[in-house]
């Protein structure tokens, strides 16, 4: 036996014991449903990969009696044999016997089993049982002797052992070990016995899962001896499947003491796992062992008996894709956070210096880092397998059908080894196989042409892969007689897909066979059991977004070039920048970046080259490949070296911006693909950066029309993407200006909301209610976003909201004549600067953050019955004189609502409107009509209560939190309503009883505005000093 | 918390008409674009966003801005004014990205100003077909009060495999 790679010998397993449970369902269905060519056809492929698999590792002997099976198979196929019990029951011996073949391989024995017994079960099948002489006893015996694994190649049977599962004539037999060696078996001890047929349901059942054996036995003197073993069943359910258990579970619930606990389970369980599970208080004794599937002499495991769990198991897991998918893209944006948090430390290093904390910091973001990627490599490395097990499944086909051609065909493998993603390698095999036929088929020679020629009589196939930048190369390639440009071009054309006056160069002539109106010649043999069309071909490469090439020439060979990109991988790229944007390169594709001298490009037939080192390269602008018009080069650029398919190319960029960490995000969500692009990658602080495609954008660059030399003209395509370039960049100017033009008027636009704030946004337009979500963030004073109380639900309840054309206050001029009086209000910043006298840091920020929550709240209230968004700014807190109240109230026609706060806090909450937003807030509430929005439509008496009702809302859910947070009892008075001027509101307020109980007072003020832009009023909160220090402490 | 019951008015914040009436109304998100108005079913929309800066895609076709990044996922942008009458949109203080989750997957379409959530009952819903209208964009008409809106077909909005096309 060959020295198998361990490597190999795991793939190996693992494909093999997919096999193994697919054919042993198929084959229950065939049994169940009859015959039915698609089931076969099933089965046999099952077959076919098994039977490769094993001759890559070099398992001969079960090679051969894969293809046994296959033979037998085919005669089922060609109906010579009938679908029966004992046909069926053959297959599942087969598939048993491998089955045990396997755990042994597994369990890392070198088992040199040769299945010489079944073969022969199968040969005399075939001899007896084709339809018309059927011989039911001749098969029966040919079952008979069939259970031993021997490595006698003579298939003897092992004295004693001869125990067949699944055989039609036994059906009491008992699976109790007869080896000698076994443990001496108490009875108290024993396993559960299975009847044949139960062990074959077992078998059926647990699929390629591992089977135990177990007894729990319970310590004599132990109580509530039942309920403990209940209890082991339990935990025992809860992580594996119990296939059967003695005493039945009804009777574990009785009152009838049971001595000990036997049953037989299988599942993704080690055996050591399995006995923890057992290990209950007060266990005497647990056994525990792999069930012994019939006939096979492998002893049973007892807990003395050393591990020998099934390695299968242990070490390979099948995993959805989807799973491993969806844990790339979660690691992705790991990697990704862990940039930004990089950026935030650096941030804060500039800002704030140097400090251990820091340092420490640095460290800790460094090492998740580190982490991320480990994990983010470790995901790639799960989805891969060497392409090797699927090129071996060729050798067997690529004989027969040689055979049946009459050539001589030598089928040589390169690069097996090469790493690939396993959805692709599972889909590979037919297009393949479907290569590899047409080859032999069409490419290779019969032998005396090929001598004729001056040929070897042998021919050469060649499978090789290897990787090439960010592609994987699949090349299947002939030494025959090479395509037949000018056949292909006339049976092209006499099926109409191009003019007979077409010019095409011979790569585009040979693009034609993948044309689905061009079909092949007859197919000679069809050893899959599936003809696929060249288009078929196509279609299942690019359906993984690969790609097709064909490179022939005549009497040389012809090579079919398959090129797949490695899933979903995180690369180094080279950015590069054009005008304002940047562009990411694979590094791989990189080969260097050099600087180049306008006058050192010269035009040769049409193109631009330029010499690098002796080798003259062509070089493309890389801006007119993306869109942009065309502009006059500099004296001198820079010009990045790409590789592509052994040639090399030049982009000319605008500049080069280092190297970068990328991981890719697909674009095909929403496009099918974009030409010169693989895809998008977002960078730590957001941004995205669009990564290029270097053979797309040689695609694009060779088409007429869209040439990207210095010199040519601007045609069609580019002209549309002129456009676009346009058209993004003046709104990107014109979103920079709108932000500028927010942060003048001191409301803040958001610049980061589409990035950050996920709990509000996700929680989309299901949510109307905007105070629910609005508390999210707003614990930071720093945070500039945290007092944002913009929901994602932001206009969705504007029922309210007119037509601007209607609106009081156009939009261009947001601020409202109380603004204009009035310079304080500023952005969260400002609030850091002036922390209180009376109050420590911390104490400042903890009552920060609570009047912000608070008032973020009321915002929210507010929001929900105007039906527009009220944002609130973030407070500003000053201490001043009780006195200087009035300079901080707006000049003009005011309207005041205020509440008092009683019991263990004194303060004044105060919302002051001017004149005509609050008429206009309370006919918005009332429902009065537009036109009437003023002293004419509304009382005052109306205006009133509702102000009085606003600035209870607003009052009440900052008295809340604060009474929420401090234990505290604070309770709002009953609201109260003033018109007039600063001084008047404030001689109002001099009335009230809370102005007077103290000497100093903190000012705590914020901005409500409306849709971000129409200043709403402004709050107040006025307590007085004494009963802060109260707050204060209870925080 | 029950405000609505203290402030006069405040209950018909709430309440329709046609909710009284017992029929079944649908929810519009309704928004304007190049001075027309029109809607898409309440539940088809995700979240509405301020215009951010976008990332332009090269080589598609115009009306799809570019892309934007919605935390991690990578969503484009059309505009609709470009769709609709073949001019840019003239970015304003009211413009919006209305982002769309529909068929599992993210567009943001980027409109003049979102003006209402319109309650329109199933009296009020048109097919295209009668009216005759031939944009491929509009799915039907919607009336809400005594205003009409198109109802976008998203179907074709979203598909933008053809703007690879170019």
């Amino acid at each position: 036996m060959t020295g198998h790679n361990e490597r190999y010998l795991e793939l190996f397993l693992e494909e093999a014991s997919e096999q193994v449970d697919n054919l042993n369902e198929s084959l229950l269905r065939l049994e169940k449903e009859g015959l039915q060519a698609e089931l076969v056809s099933e089965i046999f492929r099952s077959a076919h990969t098994l039977k490769s698999a094993a001759a890559f590792v070099g398992f001969d002997g079960l090679s051969q009696l894969a293809h046994h099976m296959e033979d037998l198979l085919q005669g089922v196929k060609d109906g010579k044999f009938e679908i029966r019990t004992e046909l069926v029951n053959l297959f599942f011996q087969v598939v048993d016997r491998t089955r045990t073949f396997l755990t042994k391989v597994a369990s890392g024995e070198s088992p040199s089993e040769n299945f010489a017994d079944l073969k022969d079960s199968i040969v005399a099948y075939q001899q007896q049982s084709a339809v018309g002489a059927a011989s039911p006893t001749a098969v029966t015996a040919g079952v008979a002797i069939a259970p031993l694994p021997t490595p006698d190649p003579a298939g003897q049977t092992g004295a004693g052992n001869g125990q067949v599962n699944g055989g039609a004539s036994q059906a009491s037999g008992s699976a109790t070990p007869a080896s000698g060696s076994a443990t001496p078996a108490r009875d108290r001890m024993a396993f559960i016995d299975l009847t044949s047929e139960e062990e074959e349901e077992l078998i059926i059942r647990a699929g390629s899962k591992s089977i135990f054996d177990g007894v729990v036995c319970l310590d004599r003197d132990a109580a509530m001896k039942n309920m403990r073993y209940l209890m082991v069943l339990e935990s025992l359910k809860r992580e594996v499947t119990v296939f059967r258990v003695d005493p039945p579970e009804g009777a574990l619930e009785g009152d009838e003491e049971i001595n000990a606990l036997r049953f037989i389970v299988y599942g993704a369980k080690t055996r050591s796992e399995l006995m923890n599970l057992c290990q209950v208080d007060m266990v005497e004794e647990v056994r525990l062992g792999e069930h012994v599937i019939g006939g096979l002499s492998k002893e049973r495991t007892d807990i003395e008996g050393g591990h020998q769990e099934s390695r299968l198991q242990s070490k390979n897991i099948k995993v959805s894709a989807e799973k491993i998918d969806y844990l790339m893209n979660n690691v992705g944006e790991l990697v990704i956070i862990n940039s930004g948090l990089q950026k935030i430390y650096e941030d804060m290093q500039s800002t704030l210096g140097e400090s251990s904390v820091l340092t420490e910091l640095k460290s800790k973001i460094d090492q998740a880092e580190r982490i991320a990627r480990d994990l983010q490599s470790g995901i790639m490395k799960t989805r891969m397998i060497p392409v090797g097990l699927v090129f071996h499944r060729f050798t067997r086909p690529v004989r027969d059908l040689a055979l049946d051609l009459g050539k001589e065909v030598e089928l040589d493998f390169h690069g097996e080894e090469t790493e690939l993603d396993k959805n692709i390698i599972d889909a590979l095999s037919e297009p393949l196989l479907h290569l590899l036929r047409n080859s032999l088929d069409h490419g290779i020679e019969p032998p005396n042409a090929r001598a004729a020629a001056g040929k070897p009589a042998v021919a050469r196939l060649s499978l090789n892969s290897y990787q090439s930048g960010n592609n994987i190369m699949i090349e299947i390639s002939d030494d025959g007689r090479g395509l037949n440009r000018d056949a292909i071009f006339r049976k092209a054309v006499s099926a109409g897909l191009v003019q007979a006056d077409a010019d095409m160069r011979d790569d585009e002539v040979f693009e034609l066979i993948f044309n689905s109106g061009f079909s092949t010649s007859e197919q000679v043999t069809d050893i899959s059991g599936r003809g696929v069309g060249m288009n078929v071909v196509k279609k299942m490469v690019e359906d993984f977004k690969g790609n097709i090439q064909i490179i022939s020439e005549p009497g040389q060979g012809t090579t079919f070039l398959l090129s797949f990109p490695l899933t979903l991988a995180i690369f180094s790229a080279i950015i590069v920048t054009l005008k304002d944007e940047e562009y990411a390169f694979p590094l791989a594709d990189v080969v260097e970046t050099i600087r180049v001298a306008r006058d050192e490009v010269t035009s040769l037939q049409g193109r631009d080259i330029i010499n690098l080192r002796g080798d003259i390269l062509p070089v493309f602008r890389l801006s007119r490949l993306m869109g942009f018009p065309e502009e006059e080069t500099a004296a001198e650029f820079p010009v990045l070296i790409a590789m592509s398919a052994n040639r090399k190319v030049g982009f000319i960029v605008d500049g080069l911006n280092g190297k970068r960490e990328i991981v890719i995000k697909s674009l095909e969500q929403n496009f099918r693909s974009v030409r010169g692009l693989i895809g998008a990658s977002i960078m730590g602080d957001g941004r995205i950066i669009m990564v290029v495609d270097v053979q797309g954008l040689l695609d694009m660059a060779g088409r007429p029309g869209m040439r990207g030399e210095i010199s040519g003209e601007i045609e069609g395509g580019v002209h549309e993407g002129r456009l676009s370039s346009q058209a993004a960049f003046n709104y990107n100017q014109r979103v920079a200006e709108l932000i500028e033009q927010q942060k003048q008027s001191a409301t803040e636009w958001d610049w980061n909301d589409v990035h950050s704030d996920d709990d509000e946004s996700e929680a989309g337009v299901a949510g109307f209610d905007g105070a629910g979500k609005t508390d999210a963030g707003s614990a930071h004073p720093n945070d500039a976003t945290a007092t944002d109380s913009r929901t994602s639900s932001e206009y969705l309840r504007s029922e309210y909201l007119k037509r601007s054309e209607e609106q009081p206050t156009p939009p261009s001029a947001p601020t409202p004549t109380v603004r204009a009086a009035d310079p304080v209000p500023t952005p969260a910043p400002s609030t850091r600067a002036a922390p209180l006298r009376e109050l420590s840091e911390a104490d400042y920020k903890k009552l920060f953050s609570l009047i912000n929550t608070g008032m973020t709240k009321a915002g929210g209230v507010l929001s929900q019955l105007l039906g527009v968004k009220v944002e609130v700014s973030v407070p500003e807190f000053k201490t001043m004189e009780y006195a200087e109240l009035q300079k901080h109230i707006p000049d003009g026609r005011l309207l005041g609502a205020a509440v008092e706060a009683e019991h263990d806090m004194d303060a004044i909450i105060l919302l002051v409107f001017d004149e005509r937003t609050g008429y206009r807030a309370a006919g918005d509430l009332m429902g009065v009509p537009q036109e009437q929005w003023g002293p004419d439509g509304i009382s005052l008496e109306d205006l009133g209560s509702v102000l009085c009702e606003l600035v209870n809302i607003v009052g009440a859910s900052i008295l809340n939190e604060l009474s929420n947070k401090t234990g505290l009892s604070i309770t709002p008075t009953v609201p109260d309503f003033v018109q007039g001027d600063a001084a008047g509101i404030v001689s109002w307020l001099d009335g009230k009883e809370s102005a007077k109980s103290g000497l100093k007072v903190l000012y705590i003020t914020a901005d409500f505005f409306r849709q971000d832009l129409e200043f709403l009023g402004r709050l107040f909160m006025i307590p007085s000093s004494e009963t802060l220090a109260k707050v204060v402490n209870k925080l | 918390m029950e405000y609505g019951g203290l402030i006069p008015g405040a209950k018909d914040l709430y309440g329709s008409e046609a909710e009284e009436t017992g029929e079944l109304t649908h929810q519009y998100l309704t928004f304007a674009v190049a001075g027309g108005e029109y809607g898409i079913d309440i539940l088809d929309t995700h979240e509405i966003l301020k215009p951010v800066p976008v990332t332009r895609l090269p080589n598609v076709e115009d009306d799809v801005l570019g892309v934007i990044n919605l935390r991690g996922n990578i969503i484009p942008i059309i505009d609709l004014n470009r769709k609709f009458r073949d001019e840019f949109c003239e970015l304003e203080l009211q413009s919006r990205i209305v982002v769309v989750f529909y068929k599992g997957k993210y567009t943001g379409l980027l409109v003049d100003r979102v003006l209402e959530v319109a309650q329109v009952p199933d009296s009020g819903l048109e097919g295209a077909g009668v009216r005759g209208l031939s944009n491929e964009y509009i799915q039907g008409v919607g009336r809400s009060d005594q205003r009409l809106f198109l109802i976008l077909n998203l179907d074709i909005l979203t598909n933008l495999q053809i703007a690879e096309a170019v």
